[in-house]
């Protein structure tokens, strides 16, 4: 019986203990990787500017998810605007803030100014450049840390009006994750 | 008899020290508690918001098909949602005072004391799933800085997504030899990093370039296996071919 009791407050105490610890770790609602070509990812544009390759985080990195290939195509001369663009839709849009990342792979990702926005709070958007060229196989935080409320998409296109960027630049439209 | 007394006695220190521990608890939870229920209300008012402007507001299609506020229902909608960000973040980050030790890592990495280091952020580091967070810091020359908080040590810094990015290459005569680049990319990782130097030659190395513009350099720990969602850990070093740091990863040190 008193060992009994003993054991019961050890118990507490530890639960205690862990109550007060530093908070360096959160709970982490979900995580949602949607991949290129895959289920939550709808192209847009002619057929004929886009490429295949093997790679990226489902090709190599992230071997559960498929498919094993990422899409990419030129960046688009900007006098008129994006040609090829792509969505990744949020499989489980959580009523809560997320954030959003997306793999850049090594080969043809090389474009100083792929435009990224996303779509949250039912209906808002929020768009950012982010630099394809100085990232390698590894993953790049979007939109400057911020985190949005249901978070639904994730669109990027090849090409914005007014910014001046070569049409040599590739851009990569690999995977998308939402941590929520 | 006396070990039963013995046994009373430790059983009521124990229970001494657990009651004193889950009030200690209890009132550092008492600002959470708070902080949580202000953000629910925000998250609330949020959601009304966002309902009421949809029903009634100023909305308009977007070249996707899809909707999007405009005008004063934008306003509204992005001033309540960043009102709310800021409250959620609240219940994620540790206090102010306990991320000094992380701006000064970040000051020391970059060798700049006059760095005006801003936090954003607390959120889940992408390159793990047992629920490891990052905190999210920008200088003022637009880089952004991943710090994980359980030891203040750099996981990742690159240049913030942002919309005044210059494009610009590198001229031919600023260009370095790749020997020139290796060294500088190898002192960077051994300064921030004094670990590196004994554990350099059981990781896998590799260098790359994209376009010959950045120049990168990585080592790839495959000794063990890694869950399925997470990537082998890696070092890496982007660097232009004119020397300047153009990224850095680091996702050994857990």
């Amino acid at each position: 019986m008193k060992l009994k009791y003993l054991k019961l407050t050890a118990t507490l105490s530890l639960i205690a203990l862990a109550l007060a610890a530093s908070p360096t770790r959160a709970a982490v609602i979900g995580v949602q990787v949607m991949a290129s070509d895959g289920l939550y990812f709808t192209a847009a544009g002619p057929g004929q500017y886009w490429r295949w390759e093997s790679g990226g985080y489902c090709g190599g990195l992230g071997p559960w998810c498929r498919p094993a290939t990422y899409r990419w195509t030129y960046d688009n001369n900007t006098t008129y605007g994006s040609v090829n663009s792509a969505v990744w839709r949020v499989p489980t849009v959580q009523q809560v803030f997320s954030r959003a990342y997306a793999f850049i792979p090594r080969r043809n990702a090389t474009c100083r100014t792929a435009f990224y926005t996303i779509s949250y709070a039912g209906v808002s958007g929020y768009e950012q450049p982010l630099d394809q060229l100085v990232y390698y196989d590894q993953w790049a935080g979007l939109f400057s840390g911020k985190s949005f409320y249901l978070a639904s998409q994730v669109r990027l296109v090849d090409g914005q009006f007014g910014w001046n960027t070569s049409t040599l630049e590739k851009i990569a439209f690999d995977e998308i994750k939402i941590e929520s | 008899m006396r070990y039963q007394k013995a046994l009373v006695v430790s059983g009521a220190a124990v229970f001494i020290i657990a009651a004193s521990a889950l009030a200690v608890a209890a009132q550092s939870n008492q600002p959470m508690a708070a902080t949580k229920t202000k953000a629910k209300q925000l998250n609330e008012r949020l959601d009304q918001a966002i309902k009421e402007e949809l029903d009634k507001g100023c909305v308009q299609k977007d070249e996707a098909g899809g909707r999007r506020p405009c005008g004063d229902s934008k306003a509204r909608i992005d001033g309540l949602h960043d009102e709310a960000a800021r409250a959620d973040d609240d219940q994620k980050a540790r206090p102010e005072a306990l991320r000094g030790s992380a701006v000064a890592n970040i000051k020391k990495f970059r060798g700049r004391d006059d760095l005006a280091v801003t936090y954003q952020a607390t959120s889940a580091n992408p390159y793990r799933d047992d629920g490891a967070v990052i905190e999210t810091y920008v200088d003022n020359d637009a880089y952004e800085y991943w710090i994980d908080p359980s030891n203040d040590r750099l996981v990742q810094m690159g240049p913030a997504a942002r919309a005044d990015q210059a494009p610009h290459k590198v001229r031919p005569e600023d260009r370095l030899p790749v020997s020139g680049l290796r060294d500088q990319a190898v002192r960077l990782i051994e300064t921030a990093d004094p670990g590196f130097a004994a554990r350099r030659s059981s990781l896998h190395p590799l260098e790359d370039n994209k376009g010959k513009q950045v120049y990168f350099f990585r080592w790839d720990d495959f000794s063990a296996p890694v869950k399925e969602s997470e990537m082998p850990p890696f070092i890496q070093v982007g660097l232009y071919a004119d020397g300047r740091l153009a990224s850095y990863t680091d996702t050994l040190n857990k």
